[in-house]
């Protein structure tokens, strides 16, 4: 199917997902300032925030796969969208943008606050790569359950793909922290990169380019859209 | 006459349904109704004109374009509305107006507005309130006001009470009198189609039935009704698509009828007492029990 992009509808779309999605954003937003305003006040407040900043956080993500992508499905208004001048090559790109941006906007202003926290804070800045790594994996993790929401029709095997992944943290930071090149520098005055926190850093974008890489092809070669 | 729609050799397979070599060509400003139970692959065939399946062999254009590959040039002139098609519950009638405003410059809001006094929608109202008929309607109102050439709807009046249903009719029949305008709708329901189509398409489990103008092919069927002792091998009438016999009453359904038949039966010694016309939902049922058999 192979034809020049349909720039001005991709935009409207990328608009249209924007604002269908806007108080969602504005909920999952709210609440990770929320997390960063008290996260530097303690030890347990410590704790509860960065569970709160991350559970919201992967909120995001998946309940922005579930409203944009599978709902469309579920709800029956992909049938409304591809009746518009578009492609499923169209489609894939507008939703490609649409979400990647609605995620990765907040997920920087998260990423960036929550430097800003460790930095001014008495928290250790030592935890500073740890906290990008994790982060990266939430970008990560976002990618995939999208590259799987956009290429399978079956809404079980995304959700277990976004169980799956949730699942997945607990183990990285015990792996991480089983690290002695990482986990060592965790109480540092000064945040430390080496090969090790940079390989993990890597190895987490290189899967990102390869989940979206993959959902393109797969999607590029389906024969049944609808 | 140019084709708005044309299907060569088109085939398609599932693992539970085959579209067997389709052929179908629909005249620039005609009318065409797709007839066939569930499962004859009506949806199948209308979705590879939308472009949303590649055919596995032959080709389909839509209004000269060659799709699926060119089913955005396409897709400017064509309105699709299926009964499985939904708009964003949380955004009301007139975000959905302005949404295809921004993307058709052909549309016409003065007929929109015509529209939501016709259909008797609200176009503040949100979507997730709307009654299944005044979903369809929003439908139709979205794809009509944009005046496309080609307009493609799939069961647009299934589940519509008689007024909804008159409503929608009434303004599709106000639609087709642009002569410009094509229009392929597929139904269970035969009254629509008898009332508004040119011309008929009979599909039945991924086969063509019978393709022609809806004059020609309403003729071509009769119901006979005779009396007498009856052995259907022998009568030599290939045309008979079926047979019902209750003691020595018969009803033949004959698919191809020409005045010489009666004076066929009767020379068979059977008593023919009436030859009637058949109602395309007559036809409807001879032709899948016809179907079924084969």
């Amino acid at each position: 199917m192979s034809h020049s992009l349909n720039i001005p509808l991709i935009k409207i779309l990328i608009q249209k997902d924007w604002y269908l999605s806007r108080k969602l954003l504005a909920l999952y937003v709210g609440g990770s300032i929320f997390a960063l305003s008290f996260i530097s006040l303690g030890e347990w407040q410590f704790f509860m925030g960065v569970t709160l900043l991350m559970s919201m956080v992967i909120g995001l993500a998946n309940h922005l796969v579930t409203s944009t992508i599978i709902n469309e499905r579920k709800e029956q208004t992909l049938p409304f969208i591809m009746s518009l001048p578009i492609s499923p090559t169209d489609y894939a790109v507008a939703k490609l943008i649409a979400n990647k941006s609605l995620f990765f906007i907040p997920w920087l202003a998260i990423l960036i606050t929550t430097i800003g926290v460790f930095t001014f804070t008495p928290i250790p800045d030592g935890l500073i790569p740890l906290s990008i790594i994790m982060c990266s994996y939430l970008l990560l993790s976002y990618c995939l359950v999208w590259a799987v929401g956009m290429i399978v029709e079956t809404e079980g095997i995304v959700i277990l793909v976004m169980v799956v992944l949730n699942c997945l943290i607990g183990p990285l930071i015990y792996i991480l922290g089983s690290i002695q090149d990482i986990s060592s520098h965790f109480q540092s005055a000064t945040q430390v990169w080496n090969s090790a926190s940079i390989g993990v850093l890597l190895l987490e974008f290189f899967l990102i380019i390869a989940s979206l890489v993959i959902a393109f092809y797969l999607q590029a070669r389906k024969k049944t859209f609808l | 006459m140019q084709n708005a729609i044309e299907l060569k050799s088109v085939s398609k397979r599932y693992s539970d349904f085959y579209l067997d070599n389709l052929s179908l060509q629909l005249p620039v400003g005609q009318v065409m109704g797709l007839v066939g139970v569930n499962g004859a692959g009506k949806s199948t065939t209308l979705r590879l004109l939308m472009g949303l399946i590649q055919p596995d062999t032959g080709s389909v254009d839509v209004l000269g374009y060659r799709l699926p590959e060119q089913q955005v040039l396409a897709k400017q002139n064509i309105g699709f509305a299926s009964d499985d098609m939904r708009l964003y519950k949380t955004e009301n009638l007139r975000w959905h107006m302005q949404l295809i405003q921004s993307i058709f410059p052909s549309w016409d809001a003065t007929y929109a507005e015509h529209l939501l006094k016709v259909f008797d929608l609200n176009a503040e109202q949100k979507f997730k309130g709307f009654s299944h008929g005044q979903r369809v309607k929003a439908c139709l109102l979205l794809i009509l006001a944009r005046k496309p050439k080609l307009v493609i709807l799939d069961e647009p009046t299934t589940g519509l009470d008689p007024v909804a249903r008159e409503e929608v009719l009434s303004e599709l029949a106000e639609i087709l009198r642009d002569e410009n305008r094509s229009v392929l709708f597929s139904s269970h329901n035969t009254q629509d189609i008898e009332q508004l189509s040119d011309s008929i398409t009979f599909l039945h489990k991924g086969k063509l039935l019978d393709s022609q103008d809806k004059e020609t092919y309403l003729d071509r069927w009769r119901r006979i009704v005779c009396t007498g002792d009856i052995n259907s091998a022998g009568l030599g009438i290939d045309c008979i698509t079926d047979i019902k016999r209750n003691g020595s009453l018969n009803e033949i359904i004959v698919n191809q009828y020409d005045d010489s038949i009666p004076e066929r039966l009767s020379a068979l010694g059977l008593s023919v007492s009436s030859v009637d016309r058949m109602s395309l939902e007559k036809i409807f049922v001879a032709n899948v029990r016809a179907g079924a058999k084969a």
